[in-house]
């Protein structure tokens, strides 16, 4: 078809360790939620499929992580919008990249929002309470895992229409006894710092304890910094876990670093 | 599997290959035998033969998975001169094991109001999940450390945490000589502080219910234990100041490269004769001993829960027995003819001596060491005798064995109401965290029935009683 008009955005695929619990309000379904870059409004995704082969590429290969670190209530005045905003720990870069995006898309005359990017995630519509939500807010970590051109077919679903490769930083994966996370990074101190975050998606009261270390690149140390983030989380107000093991071995594929991560529960 | 050989009734001798120093040797029945979970474990148990030192067999349970360098559920026997300790035969809950005790009131006996009220007593007299620290209560000072690591359980019971009569009732007495609490670093210490008397998170719990059958009257009566009874079981280990005590020791080992020529980092072992093989044995005895006061001062809030709501004295509940099943202990076993002191592993595996024993209180040599089983919280557990097998170092197995991990119970029980369905069985659960009930479902756990009838075909332990839960405070 020569025209097809679909309302379109640019966002993030996200995984967090959503609450089972919200204050009311219109949820978004949390296979639903995006961190979104740029929304282009009804165009003609027919044109915009021509130009997605130079779809500015990204600066990173893993999908940042981070925290929601405040609720926003948006827009400011008169807002119908719950969203939690998200500090990453790409936050430089990608607000670059974003400038690079917005600059791309004009270029190709598409009128998208030239504001200054705000990192967050629409959870709820209205109605709501805002005081209601900025009680139950509580910090938990999240994670890029995707960027997709989305399709919004109403009823606040939201369908991937066109994926740009982008790895996960993480992901679960199946072991009898404990809980096992591959990992992956460009470095070892974002393999540490992942591996940090994965730990917090199953035990979020940890994520002040979260710091970024200067590793060598060996495996050993890294397990051993994460033991000791496990000791005074411990200490401090109660761990899940009992230690990170001494396994598997680091391995590298496209330079990325990836590691089979197992904690002893 | 095809070349295992059956060297008794769910007995199976699994052959050497390339640099295993032993063979190895499965309990296991058909039914679990096609577990199809069974190949890592399989594999781990082969590694074990690698060490050093190992002799006789590298032994699984029926309840074996995979586990931390050693399969869950793994036996193995080191020559105390020749062979090594490692702390992943331990593992990192240093003396985790079970206790149990008996309510001299017929469970029946009970109302549904009084149930509710003393499962909800137990719960607040004994603190339970992540971070749930002894927040009012005194924190242990290095002095207390010195007197734990020396006493074992007896400390606990010095300061009014149960009865002098509860000390025969615990395996080793409550006490594993040589520990030495100056081999333990500052941060277990900081760990340990306020956790003594709590049960932790995970896969501990404390638990109610009724004595459902008596499968060995003459045990059972030895033992004064009564169908219809009610029981409670509790199991905890060493938290987090066992897990530091491995976690230091495995830093060390390995940053000495002590994992070298062995086919898994994880077995990262010493020699027992070595400083460093002393210094671990030392600080895991010391955490050995923390764990039984621990579930010492459980099992007392768990009397005074019954004295408040129950209005029965505490000493009228009586300890049946308590059980280590992560630890590395000394012993004299018959190799070839000859006693020979070994350093035996057991890792998810219980000590289950049969009658005669010297080691024993007196209590039981007439009739071997009481073997607890827990299986899971919705269908049943297991109270064994043990019948001394030597092939497996007097040892049997520990629990059902996981199924299914927490990550796919968590996906299994997606949007349903996991205290609905064990309310609908019966149970009644009580947890800080209700992901820790859904972890700890029945189904995942292999059938323990099938785990125990195992261990009785090959000569381990004898079923005595069946317990079946009612009631069960999680982490």
């Amino acid at each position: 078809m020569d025209s097809e008009i679909k309302k379109l955005f640019f966002a993030f695929e996200i995984m967090a360790p959503w609450p089972t619990e919200y204050p009311k309000g219109r949820l978004l379904a949390a296979e639903s939620r995006h961190l979104t870059l740029a929304f282009l409004g009804n165009v003609n995704y027919f044109e915009l499929k021509m130009i997605l082969p130079e779809f500015p590429p990204l600066p990173f290969q893993v999908g940042p992580v981070g925290v929601f670190n405040k609720v926003l209530f948006l827009p400011p005045r008169r807002p119908h919008v719950v969203a939690w905003h998200s500090e990453l720990d790409a936050a430089q870069p990608l607000n670059e990249y974003y400038h690079q995006l917005i600059h791309w898309l004009t270029d190709h005359h598409y009128r998208v929002d030239e504001r200054d990017f705000l990192p967050h995630v629409t959870i709820a519509r209205s109605p709501f309470v805002i005081n209601e939500w900025r009680k139950s807010f509580f910090p938990i970590p999240m994670a890029i895992t995707g960027l997709h051109l989305y399709e919004s077919v109403g009823n606040l679903i939201y369908t991937p229409i066109w994926t740009y490769p982008l790895l996960s930083p993480f992901q679960e994966l199946d072991h009898t006894a404990d809980i096992a996370f591959l990992i992956r990074g460009e470095t070892i101190e974002k393999l540490h710092f992942n591996a940090q975050i994965a730990l917090a998606f199953k035990h979020s009261p940890m994520l002040p304890f979260i710091h970024v270390d200067h590793l060598e690149s060996n495996l050993d140390d890294l397990i051993i910094s994460l033991n000791a983030l496990i000791s005074r989380v411990d200490c401090e107000i109660g761990s899940p876990f009992k230690a990170v093991s001494f396994h598997g071995d680091l391995q590298e594929e496209n330079h990325i670093l990836k590691w089979e991560m197992i904690v002893d529960v | 599997m095809s070349n295992f050989q059956l060297l008794a009734p769910s007995m199976y001798e699994i052959p050497k290959t390339e640099g295993m120093r032993v063979p190895g040797l499965l309990i296991a029945n058909e039914f679990l035998l096609n577990d199809l979970s069974i190949d890592e474990p399989l594999n781990q148990l082969r590694n074990v033969a690698h060490l050093p030192g190992i002799v006789g067999y590298s032994i699984a349970m029926p309840d074996m998975h995979w586990g931390y360098g050693f399969p869950i559920g793994g036996v193995a026997a080191f020559d105390a001169d020749e062979g090594v300790i490692s702390p992943g035969g331990v593992g990192y809950d240093i003396n985790c094991g079970v206790r149990l005790a008996i309510i001299p009131i017929s469970f029946k006996n009970l109302n549904s109001q009084t149930k509710h009220q003393l499962i909800n007593q137990i719960f607040h007299n004994v603190p339970s999940g992540v971070g749930h620290g002894h927040k009012k209560g005194k924190a242990l000072t290095d002095s207390d450390y010195e007197q734990i690591a020396k006493k074992g359980a007896r400390w606990s019971v010095e300061q009014g945490y149960g009865f002098e009569k509860d000390l025969q009732h615990i395996e080793s007495y409550g006490v594993i000589e040589g520990a030495n609490v100056d081999a333990v670093s500052q941060e277990a210490k900081e760990r340990g502080r306020v956790q003594l008397g709590t049960i932790g998170s995970g896969n501990h719990f404390a638990e109610i219910g009724e004595i459902s059958t008596i499968l060995l009257p003459e045990i059972a009566t030895a033992w004064e234990v009564e169908k219809g009874m009610t029981y409670i079981l509790i199991h905890s280990g060493s938290r987090g100041f066992g897990h530091q005590v491995c976690q230091d020791t495995l830093n060390t080992f390995i940053k000495k490269g002590f994992h070298k020529d062995l086919p898994d980092k994880q077995l990262v072992c010493a020699p027992l004769k070595s400083a460093e093989g002393k210094e671990y044995f030392q600080a895991m005895a010391t955490a050995a001993n923390y764990a039984f006061n621990n579930r010492q001062q459980i099992l007392h809030a768990v009397r005074e829960a019954c004295r408040e709501v129950l209005s029965v004295n505490p000493e009228e509940i009586r300890l049946i027995y308590d059980v280590c099943h992560n630890i590395a202990k000394f012993e004299m076993h018959p190799v070839k003819g000859a006693m020979r002191k070994l350093c035996v592993h057991r890792k998810g595996a219980t000590r289950a001596y049969g009658k005669g024993a010297k080691e024993l209180s007196p209590l039981f040599q007439g009739t071997g060491q009481p073997v607890l089983v827990p299986g899971d919280m919705g269908r049943a557990s297991y109270l064994m005798v043990g019948l001394g097998n030597e092939l497996t170092w007097c040892s049997s197995c520990h629990g059902a064995g996981r199924a299914r991990s927490p990550h796919q119970s968590l996906k299994e029980w997606k949007g349903r109401d996991p205290i609905k369905y064990m309310q609908s069985i019966g149970v009644e659960v009580v947890a800080a965290s209700t992901r820790t009930i859904v972890e700890e479902m029945p189904d995942a756990y292999k059938d323990v029935d099938k785990v125990v009838e195992a261990v009785q075909d090959a000569s381990l332990a004898n079923m005595v009683a069946k317990l079946r839960p009612y009631m069960v405070v999680k982490g």
